[in-house]
């Protein structure tokens, strides 16, 4: 599994200050897998990514995008290497229009061919950002929001679309239109990582989900341990530190 | 009549002021940087025709433009871009340490006394207009103000890497996240600066001729004023700032009595801490959209 892995996280540590925010954590991601990452507030999800597109600083470890590592890169290298980030929060420019927050989505492609084609694809996915083109992005609502960032991304024809939280502060239906589109991404043959709080929903998303506590990976999952509650807690407050630790690998 | 005699000067020097605020809101709006050093650009630009008095006009403008720029690149490279992470207040005090250090080298090289930076001789004349005296420089400075705010306007609203500045004053993180090339946007808005604080330099000339090593200070710091003024956190109120205070500052000096002149920086900065008291967010800073998430 390891040499055909499209990303690779092996002993990724992440310290603010004297605070360890990520510990050991090791995992891989193969092309056109879903990898859910699931843990309670504060448990490190953020960090975590953030480690990965360089956003942070790594106190060890390392992280290999297709074979390369990703130590000496910045974050919008990270980003033309072919992952890209929908962020906590959305963050889209809320000062700019939905048609320039996406023409900035275009600015990590590695090539302009078929700009037009992913253009069309993506407003068919999310007909809000085609719709309200030459609007501020700021007054659309939270979940055009959220659609506008993942189309946004999009646009980078990445090889790994990376979500941080993306249900977060939305309404339940609009969550239900964000998975569907997520879906809809998977079965384009997109891989992706999505983290989230969500535990459930993610999980049974997901092909397999690491749960994330105190900094460190507490186990992993897969679809059919949705409904297991008692495998969710015993993971999320974990019993035992070291004998749930799980390698990702093997 | 007089009253438009008064306007029309102030609306020149509103124009010169308004392009040093612009640079200076380009700046901070890529870096966080309230660049206090922005004056020494101009004061580096008035040397630089003090040392070549007696060329032709065609190779002193660009070698000014390019003597700014360059030291607009400078500052940029070594002193701000190692700073980048650092907290606002550390810049600050590094770029007041910049300033404070190309004063000093000037006044080392130059003393404190004033240099003679003449160029562009004829602007100076005037031409009447019924009982309107009209210096060309007034008309150019007008001119050349709309051109550049006009440019600057084009390049961030109709270019990729326009779009990409914008994007990074609004979210560098995201920005950068997204691809975009960080060191290749400050370098850009430092150029950019630079010209526009190399062009106010050459039309300031006819009215305020001779250098002195703080010649850029007073210009930067009520340059500076106005951007607060006029709100920071947007380029367009940032630079009306700059316009008003420049428009302030000569409707002021033209209204106040001959011998009370010496009362024009009480009176102007009364002003400011009216309108500051009045409307801290910016003179000009409609309420945001959203608030920044």
């Amino acid at each position: 599994m390891t040499e055909s892995a499209l990303l690779e996280v092996s002993n990724l540590s992440v310290r603010y200050g004297a605070v360890p925010a990520l510990r050991d954590v090791s995992f891989a991601v193969r092309a056109g897998e879903v990898v859910g990452v699931v843990g309670p507030n504060g448990a490190g999800k953020t960090t975590m990514l953030s480690a990965i597109m360089r956003m942070v600083g790594w106190s060890g470890g390392d992280v290999q995008f297709r074979g390369e590592s990703l130590a000496r890169r910045s974050p919008d290298q990270v980003a033309r290497l072919g992952i890209a980030l929908v962020p906590e929060g959305r963050q889209i420019f809320s000062d700019l229009t939905v048609g320039e927050n996406l023409r900035l989505g275009t600015v990590a492609r590695r090539s302009r061919g078929a700009l037009q084609r992913d253009l069309d694809s993506v407003i068919e996915l999310f007909p809000v950002v085609g719709d309200f083109r030459d609007r501020p992005a700021g007054l659309l609502s939270g979940g055009q929001q959220q659609q506008l960032a993942i189309a946004r991304a999009l646009l980078a024809d990445p090889d790994l679309l990376v979500l941080d939280e993306p249900s977060l502060g939305l309404a339940p239906t609009v969550i239900d239109a964000v998975f569907a589109a997520l879906d809809a991404i998977r079965r384009a043959g997109r891989t992706i990582v999505i983290v989230e709080q969500r535990a459930q929903r993610t999980i049974a998303f997901a092909d397999r989900t690491y749960v994330l506590a105190d900094g460190r990976i507490r186990s992993e999952v897969g679809p059919g341990d949705a409904g297991n509650g008692e495998l969710l807690r015993a993971s999320y407050f974990g019993v035992d530190d070291s004998s749930q630790t799980h390698e990702g690998a093997s | 009549m007089n009253y438009v005699q008064y306007f029309i000067d102030a609306v020149a020097l509103g124009s010169l002021y308004a392009l040093v605020a612009l640079g200076i809101g380009l700046i901070f709006g890529v870096m966080r940087l309230v660049n206090l050093a922005h004056g020494e650009l101009l004061m580096a630009g008035g040397y630089t025709l003090f040392a070549t008095n007696g060329w032709s006009a065609f190779v002193r403008v660009p070698l000014v433009v390019l003597v700014v720029v360059a030291l607009a690149l400078s500052m940029e490279r070594l002193a701000f871009r190692p700073l980048r992470d650092a907290s606002p207040a550390t810049m600050l005090v590094m770029t007041f340490a910049v300033s404070f250090l190309l004063r000093n080298i000037a006044q080392k090289r130059w003393s404190s006394q004033g240099k003679a930076m003449n160029i562009f001789a004829g602007l100076s004349k005037a031409f009447r207009v019924g009982d309107l005296r009209i210096r060309y420089v007034t008309l150019v400075s007008i001119g050349v103000g709309a051109v550049l705010l006009l440019a600057v306007n084009l390049f961030l609203y109709r270019t990729e890497i326009g779009l990409q500045m914008r994007a990074v004053a609004s979210d560098r993180r995201i920005a950068q996240a997204l691809g975009v090339r960080i060191n290749r946007i400050v370098v850009t808005a430092f150029v950019i600066a630079g010209v526009l604080a190399a062009a106010a330099l050459l039309l300031f000339v006819p009215q305020r001729p001779t250098v002195t090593p703080d010649f850029g200070l007073q210009i930067g710091i009520l340059a500076l004023i106005g951007v607060v003024v006029g709100g920071m956190d947007r380029l367009a109120p940032a630079t009306f700032g700059g316009f008003a205070i420049g428009f302030a500052n000569s409707m002021v000096f033209s209204l106040l009595p001959r011998g009370q002149r010496v009362f024009l920086d009480s009176a102007l900065y009364g002003l400011v801490i009216i309108v500051l008291l009045l409307r801290p967010q910016g003179l000009f800073q409609r309420e945001r959209l959203t608030a920044r998430v």
